[in-house]
């Protein structure tokens, strides 16, 4: 869910990147640098949301 | 037995699928869906070859172009797109040893792919909409040219598989960090660390070495789907862009005066583009080349943490190489194009070494080896990219891209080769090689000649098509170009004539599994699972 909104954020963030950047190479990286760190972070909360789950003591198992 | 009744109950009862779990049923549904896309993306090709050699009375010039426009769409999302998310989804529960998240997500994602490249290809079919598949700003948002009902149905088909997709990375990472009901807690966050590559990279500074969470292919599939998850950001927001000028010219508030850079919006997507096209594609197949060797060869794959520091660098690669697509450009900054177009796109050459390297290793090592047909198809997938990835870096040259830039040799030694026979070759492979596993082993190869046909078929075909494409090229052939006079006749007869032999090799392995499985048993792969479980396979029974 949280994945969700991180990744509408991020599409809306790279739209108004078309809008608003003009001949700029290093607004161009930072925008992509931007996209990458904050695809990171919607990843991350696929992690933190993955975290509370379960207990101790339950069945072992994974790779 | 006869014909008909083979045809429908499939060579030796065909596919019995009573002890199918809903994975192996989805994953055999992304696959069958995947290959019939690649037919439709297989004859489209060839009537854009035959009108390239004379023109079809049939066809007009702008369905030429839609044709154009929607044959790499559906050829990538709708069929290699396809056959790896099945593939994926059922490898990351079967290698995690841990059910799948969510089977009603990765059953939604492959009706949405699927719907959504039908959508898209009908954008094509019935409105003409040919803005050509990079969707050059703003020829998107031509209304002079493209019919404005065409373009939204085209921008709903985006929608539809990019949903597919992001419901795909979402299912997969979540996969690979929860924690199953009633099983011991899960360390989420170390193994994310080691998805993504970080507790390698700390290794190397580290004396006591960690060990990693994850298995080597899950790695791949989790540093690839980093990459297909930006990918789709970058598409998903083109989409916006263009629906917001369809919706104001739908809606009488045109904005046609309002300004996007077009060199900045060409970066942008290109950046997302190449995601897919240089990082994505090698990240997963090296993995996959990786996953198939140690399969093939029953043995561990040698120089290991050496495969997972490169598939590291390969991401990193994969973000910082788009420029190479724009070295043509007038307006392109010098910096991006010598760094990012000639260094880093040059680099690839070192990164996809290693990958074929280690791979051909392992299976040096476990000689002999049967040759089986996933060794000979994985043996075929890599000459695929050891021809089309020189290829690639040839014309990322500054001068050699003067020469080559928008020709058929782009389309054709590079793009067609790594596609045609480094991609599909290598999910062949896997289709193999995960056959049995996906089916219980229940069904059984209907003609291994039939087999051996496709093989030779398809890679004669496929290299020689990519082979007189550049030819062309060469001679000065533009791609995305109709040539009244019959200019360059003798490559488009040769190309066409092994592009019919791709098409052949096709027809050739349809028929083979579809004698395999019975028409009843492929039918039965859409009917739902009599397991309910969310394993990838069944645990095998234990003897009383």
């Amino acid at each position: 869910m949280i994945y969700g909104i991180a990744v509408l954020i991020l599409i809306a963030l790279t739209l108004l990147f078309y809008f608003t950047i003009e001949k700029s190479v290093v607004a161009l990286v930072l925008a992509i640098v931007t996209i990458i760190v904050g695809y990171f972070v919607a990843v991350a909360t696929i992690a933190r949301e993955s975290e509370g789950e379960g207990a101790e003591g339950g069945r072992p198992g994974g790779s | 037995m006869g014909f008909v009744k083979r045809l429908m109950e499939g060579y030796e009862g065909g596919l019995r699928d009573e002890a199918m779990t809903p994975m192996q049923k989805i994953a055999l549904r992304f696959v069958v869906i995947g290959l019939l896309f690649y037919g439709l993306a297989a004859l489209e090709g060839m009537i854009m070859r035959l009108h390239e050699v004379k023109p079809l009375p049939m066809i007009d010039e702008s369905h030429f172009f839609s044709i154009m426009t929607v044959h790499p769409m559906v050829g990538i999302f709708g069929s290699s797109y396809m056959i790896v998310f099945g593939a994926f989804l059922f490898l990351t529960p079967y290698l995690m040893k841990k059910p799948i998240y969510s089977v009603k997500l990765a059953d939604l994602s492959w009706k949405l792919m699927a719907g959504g490249t039908f959508i898209m290809w009908l954008a094509g079919f019935l409105f003409h909409y040919a803005p050509l598949y990079t969707l050059y700003w703003p020829l998107p948002v031509d209304f002079k040219q493209f019919n404005l009902i065409g373009g939204i149905t085209y921008i709903v088909g985006v929608v539809g598989i990019m949903v597919g997709t992001f419901l795909f990375t979402y299912n997969i990472f979540k996969t690979i960090l929860y924690t199953p009901e009633g099983w011991e807690r899960q360390p989420s966050w170390e193994l994310l660390k080691s998805t993504l590559g970080l507790e390698g990279l700390l290794n190397f500074f580290r004396r006591e070495k960690k060990e990693h969470l994850v298995p080597l292919p899950i790695a791949a599939i989790g540093r690839g789907t980093i990459d297909m998850g930006l990918n789709a950001i970058v598409i998903s927001s083109a989409g916006l862009l263009i629906l917001i000028y369809f919706l104001g010219e739908l809606f009488g508030a045109s904005l046609k005066d309002t300004w996007v850079d077009a060199l900045l919006y060409k970066n942008i997507f290109w950046w997302g583009l190449d995601l897919i096209a240089d990082g994505l594609v090698l990240i997963f197949v090296a993995g996959t080349w990786y996953l198939l060797a140690m399969l093939i060869s029953g043995k561990d794959l040698f120089m290991q943490n050496i495969a997972r520091a490169a598939l590291f660098i390969e991401m990193v690669v994969s973000w910082t190489v788009w420029s190479h697509h724009l070295m043509s450009d007038q307006g392109q900054p010098n910096i991006l194009k010598v760094v990012s177009g000639e260094m880093v796109t040059a680099f690839e050459l070192i990164t996809q070494g290693i990958a074929v390297f280690i791979t051909l290793v392992t299976l040096w090592r476990a000689r002999p080896l049967k040759m089986s047909n996933e060794l000979k198809f994985l043996l075929g997938g890599i000459l695929g990219f050891m021809l089309a990835v020189p290829a690639g870096i040839i014309q990322a040259d500054l001068g050699m891209n003067r020469v080559l830039h928008n020709t058929q040799w782009i389309i054709g030694t590079h793009v067609h080769v790594a596609i045609l026979v480094g991609l599909t070759m290598t999910l062949y492979s896997a289709i193999y090689i995960l056959l049995p596993i996906l089916t219980n082993n229940t069904v059984k190869l209907y003609s291994q000649k039939l087999a051996n046909l496709h093989f030779w078929l398809h890679l004669i075909g496929g290299i020689g098509m990519g082979a007189f494409m550049g030819m062309a090229g060469m001679d000065g052939m533009l791609r995305r170009a109709i040539y009244l006079n019959g200019e360059y006749n003798t490559y488009m007869i040769l190309a066409g004539i092994c592009g019919a032999m791709l098409l052949a090799a096709f027809v050739i392995f349809l028929y083979n599994i579809v004698m395999s499985f019975g028409v009843r048993g492929l039918i039965a792969i859409y009917r739902p699972a009599a397991v309910q479980t969310n394993e990838a396979v069944l645990p095998p029974k234990e003897e009383s």
